[in-house]
């Protein structure tokens, strides 16, 4: 019997329920929505104690299949407004889904400026104080809960922005080694418990009863398809671009195809990309030794492994991970070009418990009102630092690049929906913007990453300068994702999927070997729409409509350089996405 | 020339993804570069040239940049 964990800041009781049929088969994504739908209204005030955060693992998760190792956390978001899927991989999802809890349900509000952590083992849960752990950053929080709560703890952790309610905070999972680096980051879920008093999750799964699927031969069919496609898939086989450099292989190539954002969204061209590359990670790595390592996973069973440690130079650990989206908001969009600046930036964000992607748009903003100079790493250091002391200047920071640029009389803000727009420029590369303007999450490129076709030729080609066919070609990748985002699964098996028919086909088998179902591919696009649509009408409920689908106005007549493009997809065909 | 990722262990000086200059007669393709450098298409799987990616018979003006990648992704 799966079961749902309901627990109530405001009563401080912690409620263990089956969960209902109507949500039976579903988990991640498909779940949280569905939940926050159900159980959100709409136009509540996102930091009051009417909002709710759920946690889902995907339905997949705690189970033998491959890279399955998902959690969505969703709720309504204090930084769009609107309803809100983050997800992180983790081994915290693996454990809560063993335990038998489809799903945990944050409600109510502590109401005063207490803290509390919640302890949850397989019988149930308790609310206790979280003495000690009061304004303290992620890092020293972690080792004071490994210290409370044994070396093999699973946890969740907000940090001081997020008990500051600041609306970039996100929400930190602890990864293989306990380092609570692996980030629910965008949209401020963090910021949401934070106003509920919540400041941390420890699991003890002692006596966990596991994950069966319902057919045996069925899913293992499916999970050997999948594995081999993944193991064969060049992008993600050992010894692969993404195993071998991290995600941040990326920077390179966007550089070169003019798409990679520069100084707050002015250029698609950095010419201190190669600095703060995958490349220059790996080289790192060689020349530093120590800490320092490429192919780490963020959770057991991951096969992919395309996380890394970056060492200072005496060898030591500087921080995991360096992703694409964080090396390129800390570095190319604030003009730095020295990766031990960018590795620190990004430790501060993980310390801090805030979304990198919003504070590199924050900052990049930040530069162009003139609160530091492109390209000054220790000044994008010390801003950040304001958010830590949460002086004035860190509050309104913290609250995102939308907020910041307002503050300040800024017309160039790359935001869509309030949220920080991502590493892929929309004016060099047509279809990610449809999918950045029309996700029910504002700007988000894992929402339909259509780079896969319009920049990496993965999934067939697309040219990525024409604006032809791409409502459509987003519309595909946004249901296929919304999908892939409730079984649990890495975003990153869509590669090898994409081009190898066999890999999808053993991802709808071990879904359905794991809930008895009789799903065909379609069912997955059906199941995507479904999901999409149930978040769309939460938007239009609370306000976001249509009017909302639009890109920033200075892409709309801004030349971008190389191709000297502006956003040139029409509001008519724009609109055409949901019609 | 640039060679990125995997690349770089075909740089001539064995200099990973540092630029180099390489001379190939007038009219020369991408092809023909590729074949240069002895890489086929499975790990030479995009070519950009002037920041886009061009196919096999895109001819080569003088004093352009090509950047050559193996299969990426990320995210």
């Amino acid at each position: 019997m799966r079961r749902v964990v309901r627990v109530n800041m405001s009563e401080k009781k912690v409620v263990v329920e089956p969960l209902p049929d109507k949500f039976a088969g579903k988990g991640g994504r498909w779940l949280t929505s569905l939940m926050v739908s159900d159980e959100v209204p709409a136009g509540c005030h996102p930091l009051g104690p009417n909002n709710k955060v759920v946690f889902a693992p995907g339905i997949l998760t705690g189970t033998s299949a491959p890279n399955s190792g998902r959690i969505s956390v969703g709720g309504k978001s204090p930084l769009t407004g609107g309803i809100k899927e983050s997800n992180a991989g983790s081994p915290f999802p693996q454990k809560m889904a063993r335990m038998g809890y489809a799903a945990l349900v944050v409600e109510g509000a502590a109401g005063d400026d207490s803290r509390w952590l919640l302890k949850l083992d397989v019988n149930g849960g308790e609310l206790v104080p979280a003495e000690g752990l009061q304004w303290k950053g992620t890092y020293e929080a972690a080792a004071i809960l490994k210290e409370n709560h044994g070396e093999k703890g699973a946890f969740m952790l907000i940090g001081p922005a997020g008990e500051a309610k600041m609306a970039m905070a996100g929400i930190a999972f602890n990864d293989k080694e306990g380092r609570p680096s692996r980030y629910a980051g965008r949209g401020g879920l963090g910021a949401v418990l934070g106003s509920k008093g919540l400041k941390a999750i420890v699991l003890d799964d002692t006596g966990a009863p596991g994950v069966e699927p319902a057919d045996q031969d069925l899913f293992k069919e499916g999970r050997e398809k999948l594995v081999d496609a993944i193991q064969s898939h060049d992008v993600t086989k050992k010894g692969g671009a993404l195993n071998s450099f991290g995600t941040a292989v990326l920077v390179n190539i966007l550089n070169e195809a003019g798409g990679l954002p520069t100084r707050n969204f002015r250029s698609g061209i950095f010419e201190g990309a190669q600095q703060i590359s995958g490349e220059a990670l790996a080289e790192a790595a060689k020349q530093r030794g120590g800490a320092g390592m490429r192919g780490h996973s963020c959770h057991p069973g991951c096969i992919i492994a395309c996380s890394n440690v970056y060492a200072r130079e005496d060898g030591s650990e500087h921080v995991s991970c360096i992703e694409y989206e964080s090396s390129w908001a800390l570095g190319a969009n604030c003009g730095i070009d020295n990766l031990d600046h960018v590795a620190e930036l990004i430790r501060l964000c993980n310390d801090l418990g805030i979304d990198t992607i919003e504070a590199g748009v924050t900052l990049g903003v930040a530069m162009e009102a003139g609160l530091a100079e492109f390209g000054d790493g220790p000044s994008a250091i010390k801003l950040l630092g304001e958010i830590g002391a949460r002086t004035p200047l860190g509050h309104l920071l913290g609250q995102g690049a939308y907020f910041t640029g307002k503050a300040y009389g800024v017309t160039r803000i790359p935001t869509v929906k309030g949220q920080g727009m991502p590493a892929y420029e929309p004016r060099a590369v047509k279809g990610i913007g449809v999918t950045y303007i029309t996700s029910p999450m504002g700007a988000d490129h894992t929402a339909g990453y259509t780079i896969a076709p319009e920049i990496l030729a993965v999934g067939g080609q697309q040219e990525p300068l024409s604006t032809t066919e791409k409502v459509a070609l987003s519309r595909a990748f946004q249901e296929t994702t919304a999908f892939i985002d409730s079984t649990g699964y890495c975003l990153f098996i869509a590669f090898p999927i994409l081009d190898i028919p066999s890999g999808f086909e053993g991802v709808v088998q071990t879904v359905n070997g794991m809930l008895g179902t009789g799903y065909t591919g379609d069912d997955v696009g059906a199941i995507g729409r479904e999901i999409l649509q149930a978040e769309r009408d939460f938007n239009i409920r609370a306000g976001i409509t249509a009017a909302a689908d639009r890109p920033p106005e200075f892409m709309r007549y801004e030349q971008l350089p190389p191709h000297n493009h502006v956003y040139d997809i029409s509001d008519e065909e724009l609109d055409r996405f949901w019609n | 020339m640039v060679l990125y990722a995997n690349l770089g262990k075909y740089h001539p000086r064995g200099r990973g993804s540092e630029p180099f200059t390489l001379l190939l007669p007038r009219g020369s393709t991408v092809d023909d570069l590729l074949a240069e450098l002895g890489l086929g298409r499975d790990e030479a799987k995009l070519v950009f040239v002037e920041h886009a990616a061009r196919p096999g018979n895109h001819i080569l003006q003088d004093g352009r940049k090509a950047a050559i990648f193996p299969p990426v992704a990320g995210g």
